[in-house]
């Protein structure tokens, strides 16, 4: 499942490129406290199941807010077109269902590629898609907050993409509906379409998809910062700082309070600095292996940068086992940590919360649903399927409950650096 | 401390174990008897609740025949704690097998005594979870040796450590197949923490549990010190004896919650069996078990035997062959599908987690390999390839990988570095359907162009975002999908229903396997999403996987059959594939593999590299999850095999090596008869370079010999290898167009289909494409015109359209017809344009109005105007464009039609016919009325048009006008048909439809005219008043027909005439139901109607009591309802006589023959009846026949549709999309009538159209006994088992007189009037059902697709004479294409028990032909 070799070469983009521009609302986080998301919309919903990155980073960056999330997206999807088994159930049924504090909208790739859709209606079906949202109350207080999410941009350099002009001109026009409809229902965008046109454009050895309309699982490690910077807002930035020369460590994160690093005095000969880390939030996920990261998303990697070592090559040590080996020039350059014994319980994390959302999947989606509340109920799936669609719902249940305690750990690490040549 | 078995708690708890086992006593047969096995179950904690999860454990375990013991503690047991340890353990004495979750005991001496005894006397034991910490005794009492010792020496391991959070279970690799994790899911989530374990050597692990820990390294406590590291794998549960001999069997699991999941239940279920002996496989006691659960509805057999070698001696086999096991559990369990890769390696589906998820597994489902690495005809090596699938219903070799269907995901999954295990796991598109997963994408296969092939059943709904755009699927279909490109295509949309097999011959014919029909694929690939009805090529019973066999193993008599897999009934079939014109003809042949063993299941079978046939079997008693509950517990997770059948005497084809070899080693393999070998070929060419592959078929080409006599094939393989690789090599396309075989052009004119756009010197121009058509679609071979035709739709040019109608220049046949209209409709976009603007020219006038009558929008008007103006016409010409206008017209459009004819019909005063036909009138009104009924579109101009159809004499006309008027309301006419009722010379047809549109115009006059007629003596007029009274009063109406039905039948107006308008009203039943139940029914009416509703299948209950067809209390029918019917179904199978049964099946009063059929012979209305008892059990029959509307068959589904204006039309259900219903109405012999959506009100699921009341057609319960063993017979091994062989079963039979002349005309007067005779089922037509005479005329007839010869082998031979299409037989009977009558003429007193005549083939220049079936 979700292991990582002890060391992983992460690799940043070397070259500096243009700082990426923001388009995303520094607003306020969306989500308070025990808020229920629900994800609907398209493929980039649906495959979002797979690899659980935004539950990940919205578990990790805000523990304390305990939310949950439910994945009803669906391939295909569109905001007018969505397809269902018979007797499935509206949206707004199962939206009522998971008592929706929160919809996350990810549409408009669908209706990129349909012709038949023009942009015209594209407005005004989403717009009444929004209103029918934000008339209704799913969790039996108020009517949800509506998060859009905007397509990706199209991976022009996959050859299987047809029309590509066309498509990216749609994409466009799309994005921008998607933004402005947001904007006129006074709910929140995610705009990827203009993150993702960066991060392809800046960063093209990095493939951002499989196929150049969904997102691979760089892509998904990607764009899933984004969209939890507006649930949740930012993550906490992994950056240590330490200048031997004067014995001062700083942390980007000295405001939260999320990480606290202080300098130990050295324990022998060997150890050119020993720091005790402190943290009460998990490190964010781990990007797949052999990723070249683009620059702008360094800030979601731990970061240890030291200054004023003597020329050599140092290991640093966690709690004695060794995790990163770089030398002097490098470490005072930064290094990114991707191997640290604590991305594992982030790891472990990832791998519960892929777990729930298999059980739900089997639950909102189940195969052979015909027999589940179909027309071919009678006589066996009458008598089989209640039962077990309730013990699914307490598995889902339990998994939240677990999923919130494996976020809320408390550590303590040493750190020492050693000369090693 | 002191305890006594005589304290009040003893009494209790032992009161609870006699409870227990009474309860036991009801469900089971043999539970709480002496001889049943006693479980003790000893409950020593409270520690995870075990004294609330083991009782109920033990209530379950009842059911299986045991008694069970629970010994409870009060209190906490644990250290002593509540004073009284474990009172009741000397019930142990009387154990057969003792199950014990203990933890930390102390028990008092005597108590201890009793578990000592137990465990150490080598009974079974079972321990659960903390029982590996039983005892906690002090370190210094002697007792204290069981503290370690129970888990150590009892159990097989002591207790060390445990692990934080939940624990994933995963069978042990091994032990797949092992007996005891029969229904265990393959891998689950247990929610209790692992326990560290360490086994002695000789125990065996069975699952493996894994789990994480929060602290790790080196850890110690008081049971010792860990090394732990942050994963930890220990097993967690496992078989041993122990060291006292016992039977063991221990598992950690136990947490209060593993026992709300299915896992642990079936694993202690399994033990428990095991422990005592008892069959663990699905046995008995499992099948009694299933069948007693209440959501179990039909029986299986059963079984005592399971190996291989019990199964193999249960085939029986075609002279000639023979089967050899070449894998079985635990190499692959719960095969589904299976593919070979060019090194000859067989990959397998195999799904444990089929039907469905169960909650907290993690489905794993996996894709075996399996290898003969010795070649001694056997494999010897399986590898999991990949794991952790769910349901993968298909899978194909591609890419240096394979593809996999796990819905709603497409997976690619490869191996990069060597070891046969996938690493690389893409999901490469998403959103296929999972509705019902035997409906998923499944029968995967590479076509021979590239392409690679999968289908998908009815219900489902799929969405897929390629690349391309959104490709969407409802209800069925063909895809087709180009890996390389992500190109994701709907190949055939069309009624799907379970597409399970699809499969080309070495030139490309396409069968596809749509239980249970085998259709010719081709027509329904063109380029359009129409859904038009098409017949399929052959039936047979459903059927899964299979394929077109070749090779020289076998003998030239095999090559191109379709061998295929008769799951249901335990066969492996043949068909034989022959030309039929544009199309192919399916004969089923002897089958290859018969068994009498249940549990033979193919599903799948596929040519080998040895030229052998690999038969994939999913042995199990269970087959489906339609057919048995999804948690049946018969569904077997432990078995499945592959079986090889060679040939005798016949050397196998050497393995051929095609990969590590130079590419042009590889492709000269192209030559080669296997079609296994050449489509390896393909494949390893596609994984090639490009251009390395290009160039080693370019020198394959230039090495080919023209005058080899396999030249044609050899090209068309180099063509299709070309498209594999997506090279264009226009040079051969064109010379394979050119090629003398056509097969090899149909095969070009397909590759032209992918590459019109890049040939030529202009890219994307159609010129150099349609030039090539315009050859292609003149061609002498019917299939390379349907190709042509078929490529033609994929050209986006006007003129496309004029091309493919050429296709009518020579002889059509339904293939091309289907292909031609789907090719018009799909080009639509393309030419109707260019038609409006004038600037599209057709070949012919023809050309063009067939063009624009199969056109979905409105020129069809245009064309019909242009007929009728032309003056002569031709009414079968108009019927096709009448069909689009009435479909589709827009009331001004039809207004220009109305306006036509009014000058059409202007001068029939003074010219007659010659002006005007009435034929032609009739189909134009006809479709003006369906416009106006069905759409409520009406043209205005009418009311001149009306009055000038009067003139013309003719009544069909006259009546088509006058429901015209009806319909249109013309209120002008009203005394007109006032008119035409009073006058004595109309014409009862005219008079009716006059009397109904009366009551459609509904004016005062016309009501008070109605009125008068009802009240009027004369029963005729008083029809004619219920007729009309029914639209506007329908209570009325009724009462007035009551009276009407109190006396004799008028035969101009017969009374279900009457019935009838009342049926079709919306409560109308209810009306006349309710009118009947005050008057008195004349018995000539009465049995009249009756008959009448058992014909047309209504079963409005007031009306089938009006009419004596209810169930009479007391009848024999109310008596067998009575009965259980699981009990009439064992008297059925201990008393009934089939042979009685099948004469009671054909009594003409049972009517059997009017809707059923038996091998095609009989009626069409029901399913056909030659395999139901291979299909379904007595009790399944014995429903059937009593209670037919429980127990639908699938596609025998009834709909009622309401319409808009009141009509009701019941009917079985064809088909039921959004835009509209076709039903198929028994009232019109069986005819689809189409009921678009906007017209509908209401659709109700109907009743079965068997009509009740049949048993009470029989004399006694015994006949009833015999009807159903009969019918359960049908299809079962035996003297009922169905005969493929071409037996004439349908007949016509009539006396003649001596002296008349025999003759053409007399035989097609027998054909058109003789009464209806049927074959018995071993196809003796029986002597005692030709009519009375000394010469008896017993007609049937043949249809022939290829012309030739054809022999007759008669029984008895004393037949007097034989008559081939009314002239006596010659020597050498040769047919043409086309329709014949055989006809015998004999002596009923000389034939002996009756006559049976069997077609044969000759051995040269045999004909291809198959007898007639139906009613």
């Amino acid at each position: 499942m979700l292991t990582q070799p002890a060391i992983t070469p992460t690799l940043i983009l070397a070259v500096l490129i243009c700082v990426l521009p923001r388009h995303l609302d520094a607003g306020p986080p969306v989500a308070t406290t025990g808020d229920r998301i629900c994800i609907v919309g398209n493929t980039f919903a649906e495959r979002m199941r797979i690899d659980g990155f935004l539950e990940t980073r919205l578990a990790v960056r805000r523990p304390d807010l305990k939310l949950t999330v439910r994945n009803l997206g669906w391939s295909g999807d569109t905001v007018e077109l969505r397809p269902r088994p018979l007797n499935f159930g509206s949206l707004n049924e199962h939206l009522a269902r998971q008592q929706a504090d929160i919809v996350l909208c990810c549409f408009g790739m669908s209706e990129a590629f349909d012709d038949s859709v023009d942009i015209t209606t594209f407005r005004q079906s989403l717009l009444q898609f929004v209103r029918n949202l934000q008339n209704t109350t799913y969790n039996g207080q108020a009517p949800p907050k509506v998060v859009f999410v905007t397509p990706i941009a199209l991976e022009t350099v996959d050859p299987r993409v047809d029309d590509v002009d066309l498509r990216t001109e749609r994409l466009q026009a799309i994005s921008r509906t998607i933004s402005e409809v947001a904007e006129q229902t006074s709910s929140t965008a995610v705009d990827l379409h203009t993150l993702t046109g960066n991060l392809i454009r800046e960063n093209p050895s990095q493939r951002l998809t499989d196929n150049g309309i969904h997102p691979n699982e760089y892509g998904y490690w990607a764009t899933t910062a984004a969209i939890a910077d507006a649930l949740v807002g930012p993550a906490t930035a992994w950056s240590v700082d330490v200048d031997t020369a004067t014995q001062s460590v700083e942390t980007s994160d000295d405001a939260n309070g999320a990480l606290l690093v202080t300098l130990l005095p050295q324990s022998d000969d060997q150890e050119v600095m020993r720091l005790r880390v402190q943290t009460t939030q998990l490190l964010p996920p781990t990007a797949p292996p052999d990723s070249l990261i683009h620059p702008s998303l360094s800030n979601l990697l731990p970061v240890l940068t030291v200054r004023g070592l003597p020329e050599g090559r140092y290991g640093l040590f966690v709690d004695g086992t060794v995790v990163a080996e770089a030398d002097s020039g490098q470490w005072a350059a930064g290094q990114v940590l991707s191997g640290l014994p604590a991305a594992q319980r982030t790891e472990d994390l990832r791998t519960v919360i892929c777990q729930k959302n298999e059980w739900f999947f089997h639950r909102y989606r189940p195969a052979n649903s015909e027999y589940v509340f179909g027309r071919r109920t009678k006589p066996f799936g009458s008598v089989s399927f209640p039962p077990e669609m309730k013990a699914f719902d307490r598995l889902v249940e339990q998994s939240d409950g677990t999923i919130h305690g494996l976020s809320r750990q408390k550590r303590t690490e040493t750190w020492s650096l050693e000369r090693i040549d | 401390m002191k305890t006594s078995h005589t304290s009040p708690i003893c009494l209790l708890l032992a009161a609870i174990g006699i409870g227990l086992a009474l309860s036991g006593r009801v469900v089971a047969d043999d539970a709480g008897s002496p001889d049943a096995p006693h479980a003790v179950f000893v409950v020593g904690t409270h520690h995870y609740e075990p004294h609330e999860t083991i009782p109920k454990f033990a209530e379950r375990l009842e059911q299986y025949g045991f008694r069970t013991t629970v010994v409870l503690p009060e209190g906490n047991p644990e250290h002593n704690r509540n004073g009284k340890g474990l009172p009741g353990l000397e019930v142990l004495a009387d154990a057969d097998v003792a199950i014990f979750y203990m933890r930390f005991l102390a028990l008092p001496e005597e108590q201890l005594a009793h578990i000592e005894k137990y465990v150490t006397s080598g009974k079974p034991v079972i321990g659960l979870r903390t029982s590996t910490h039983a005892f906690y005794y002090p370190k210094k009492d002697p007792r204290s040796k069981w503290n370690d010792g129970f888990g150590r020496d009892v159990l097989g391991s002591r207790y060390y450590i445990h692990l934080q959070g939940q624990t994933t279970v995963e069978h042990v690799p091994d032990q797949k197949g092992n007996i005891l994790l029969n229904g265990v899911p393959a891998r689950f989530i247990d929610p209790g923490t692992l326990y560290k374990v360490e086994l002695p050597e000789d125990a065996v692990p069975l699952l493996n549990g894994t789990g994480r820990a929060r602290k790790t390294g080196t850890i110690t406590n008081r049971f010792g010190t860990h090394q732990i590291e942050a994963e930890m794998t220990w097993p967690v549960a496992w078989t041993w004896t122990n060291t006292f001999g016992g039977r063991t069997f221990a598992t950690t699991l136990g947490h209060r919650e593993s026992f709300e999941l299915p896992a642990l239940n079936r694993l202690l279920v399994n033990a428990i069996h095991w422990a005592v002996d008892r069959p663990v496989d699905i046995a008995r006691e499992k099948a009694a078990v299933a069948r007693k659960m209440p959501n179990l509805k039909r029986p299986v057999g059963e079984l005592d035997q399971f190996d291989p070698e019990s199964e193999r001696q249960a085939f029986e086999v075609l002279d000639g062959f023979e089967v050899n096991l070449w894998a079985a559990e635990p190499m692959l369990v719960n095969p589904i599908h299976m593919t070979w890769d060019a090194q000859g390696r067989l990959w397998v589906c195999c799904s444990t987690s089929y039907p469905q998820v169960q909650p907290g597994e993690q489905p794993n489902d996996q894709i075996i390999v399996l290898e003969d690495t010795d070649g001694d005809g056997r494999a010897d090596k399986s590898t999991v390839f990949a794991d952790g699938l769910y349901v993968p219903t298909g899978l194909e070799m591609g890419d240096g990988g394979v593809y996999v269907a796990n819905a709603p995901d497409l997976l690619f999954l490869k191996d990069t570095d060597g070891d046969l295990k996938a690493d690389v796991r893409e999901v490469v598109l998403t959103g296929f359907a999972t509705e019902d997963n035997h409906h998923s994408i499944s029968a995967w296969r590479w076509g021979p162009g590239g392409w690679l092939y999968f289908q998908e059943g009815t219900f489902m709904h799929t969405q897929v975002e390629t690349p391309h755009g959104v490709v969407r699927l409802e209800n069925g279909g063909v895809f087709q999908f180009r890996p390389r490109d992500l190109d994701l295509r709907v190949y055939a949309d069309y009624r799907a229903s379970n597409p399970w097999g699809h499969t080309f011959d070495r030139w490309g014919t396409e069968v596809l396997i749509d239980n249970p029909n085998l259709y010719f694929l081709t027509p329904l690939t063109a380029n359009s999403r129409a859904k038009l009805a098409y017949q399929s090529s052959g039936r047979g019973t459903k059927q899964c996987g299979g394929e077109f066999v070749s090779g020289r193993h076998l003998p030239d008599e095999f090559q191109n059959q379709i061998w295929t897999n008769q799951y249901k009934s335990n066969t492996v079939t043949r068909y034989e594939i022959t030309d039929d014109g544009a199309g192919i003809g399916v004969n089923e042949l002897e089958p290859l593999i018969r068994s009498r063993d249940i549990n033979f299941r193919p599903v799948d079978l596929k040519m080998g590299p040895d030229g052998a046939a690999y038969v994939l079997d999913w042995y199990n008693p269970l087959i489906g999850h339609m057919q048995h509950s999804f948690r049946d517990e018969r569904r077997d997770t432990t078995h499945g095999r592959v079986w090889r059948v060679t040939y005798r005497g016949r050397p196998l084809v050497e393995k051929p090596q095609l990969v590590r070899v130079p590419l042009e080693q590889t492709v000269a393999h192209l030559k080669d008869p296997e079609d296994w070998t050449r489509h390896q070929v393909k494949r390893v060419l596609s994984d090639a370079d490009p251009r390395a592959a290009a160039d080693a078929l370019e020198s394959f080409v230039a090495s080919l010999d023209r005058d080899d006599p396999g030249y044609a094939h050899h090209l068309t393989e180099a063509l299709w290898a070309y498209q594999t690789i997506d090279v264009v090599n226009e040079d051969l396309l064109r010379d394979v167009l050119q090629s003398d075989h056509p097969k090899a052009r149909a095969a070009a004119v397909r590759v032209l289909r992918y590459w019109w756009d890049r040939i030529g010197d202009s890219a994307s121009s159609t010129e150099p494409a349609l030039t090539l058509l315009e050859q292609a679609v003149a061609d002498e071979h019917p299939r390379v015109r349907l190709e042509a035709v078929l490529t033609l739709g994929f050209i986006p040019d006007a003129r496309s359209v004029a091309l493919a109608c050429r296709v009518l220049d020579q002889p059509m046949d339904r293939y091309l017809e289907h292909a031609l209209k789907l090719t018009v409709d799909g080009l639509q976009p393309h030419w109707l344009p260019a038609h409006r603007a004038g600037t599209l020219t057709f070949a012919s006038p023809d050309h063009r109005s067939y063009a624009l009558s199969n056109l979905l929008t409105n020129e069809a008007v245009q064309v019909m105007v242009d007929l009728l103006n032309a003056g002569q016409v031709n009414a079968d010409r108009l019927k096709g464009p009448a069909e689009a206008v009435a479909r589709t017209a827009t009331a001004a459009q039809l207004e220009k039609l109305v306006l036509t004819m009014v000058e059409y019909t202007r001068e029939y005063n003074t010219r007659g016919r010659d002006a005007a036909d009435p034929a032609a009138i009739r189909v134009v009104l006809d479709a003006l009325n369906t416009a106006a009924r069905t759409r409520g579109v009406k043209p205005t101009g009418a009311d001149k048009m009306v009055p000038r159809i009067y003139a013309v004499p003719d009544v069909d006309a006259q009546v088509a006008a006058t429901r015209l008027v009806g319909a249109w309301k013309i209120a002008s006419q009203s005394r007109r048909l006032q008119q035409l009722i009073r006058a004595e010379e109309t014409d009862p047809a005219l008079k009716l439809a006059a009397a109904s549109a009366l009551g459609e115009l509904a004016g005062r006059s016309d009501r008070q005219f109605l009125a008068r007629l009802a009240q009027s003596k004369e029963s005729g007029q008083q029809t004619l008043g219920v007729v009309g009274l029914a639209a506007i009063d329908l209570d009325r109406a009724a009462a007035v027909a009551a009276t009407l039905f109190a006396s004799p039948p008028d035969s101009n107006f017969p009374p279900e005439q009457i019935v009838e308008v009342f049926i079709q009203r919306r409560g109308g039943g209810d009306a006349l139901g309710a009118a009947l139940d005050k008057e008195e029914v004349h018995p000539d009416v009465a049995s009249q109607v009756a008959a009448h509703l058992v014909r047309i299948g209504e079963q409005h209950p007031a009306l089938v009591e009006a009419f004596g067809g209810g169930v009479a209390p007391g009848s024999l029918e109310d008596l067998l309802m009575a009965e259980d019917r699981l009990e009439l179904a064992e008297d059925v199978r201990e008393h009934g006589n089939p042979a009685r049964g099948e004469r009671i099946f054909r009594r003409s009063e049972l009517a059997c023959f009017t809707c059923h059929n038996i091998s095609g012979a009989g009626g069409i209305i029901g399913p056909d009846l030659a395999a139901v008892g291979s299909a379904y059990q007595e009790d399944y029959i014995v429903d059937s026949i009593l209670r037919p509307s429980k127990v639908i068959k699938e596609f025998f589904e009834t709909a009622v549709v309401l319409t808009d204006e009141g009509r009701v039309i019941t009917g079985i259900l064809v088909l039921s999309d959004d835009d509209k219903i076709v039903v198929r109405d028994p009232q019109q012999g069986g005819a689809e009538v189409t009921i678009p959506t906007d017209q509908i009100d209401d659709v109700a699921k109907g009743p079965s159209l068997m009509p009740r009341g049949l048993a009470n057609k029989l004399n006694n319960r015994q006949e009833f006994l015999d009807l159903a063993s009969f019918l359960a017979a049908l299809g079962k091994p035996g003297d009922y088992q169905r005969n493929t062989a071409p037996i004439l079963r349908r007949w016509r039979v009539a006396a003649v007189e001596e002296q008349a002349t025999i003759d053409a005309g007399l035989v097609d007067h027998v054909l058109a009037t003789g009464q209806p005779a049927y074959g018995l089922v071993d196809g003796t037509l029986p002597v005692e059902d030709l009519p009375e005479g000394q010469r008896v005329i017993a007609v049937a007839e043949l249809d022939v697709s290829e012309p030739g010869a054809i022999g007759l082998k008669v029984e008895p031979s004393a037949v007097a004479s034989v008559l081939v299409d009314g002239h006596p037989a010659t020597e050498r009977i040769e047919l043409e294409r086309g329709r014949h009558s055989l006809a015998f003429v004999l002596d009923p007193a000389s034939i002996g028990e009756g006559l049976r005549v069997e077609v044969t083939a000759p051995k040269s220049a045999a004909a291809t032909f198959k007898p007639v079936t139906g009613p």
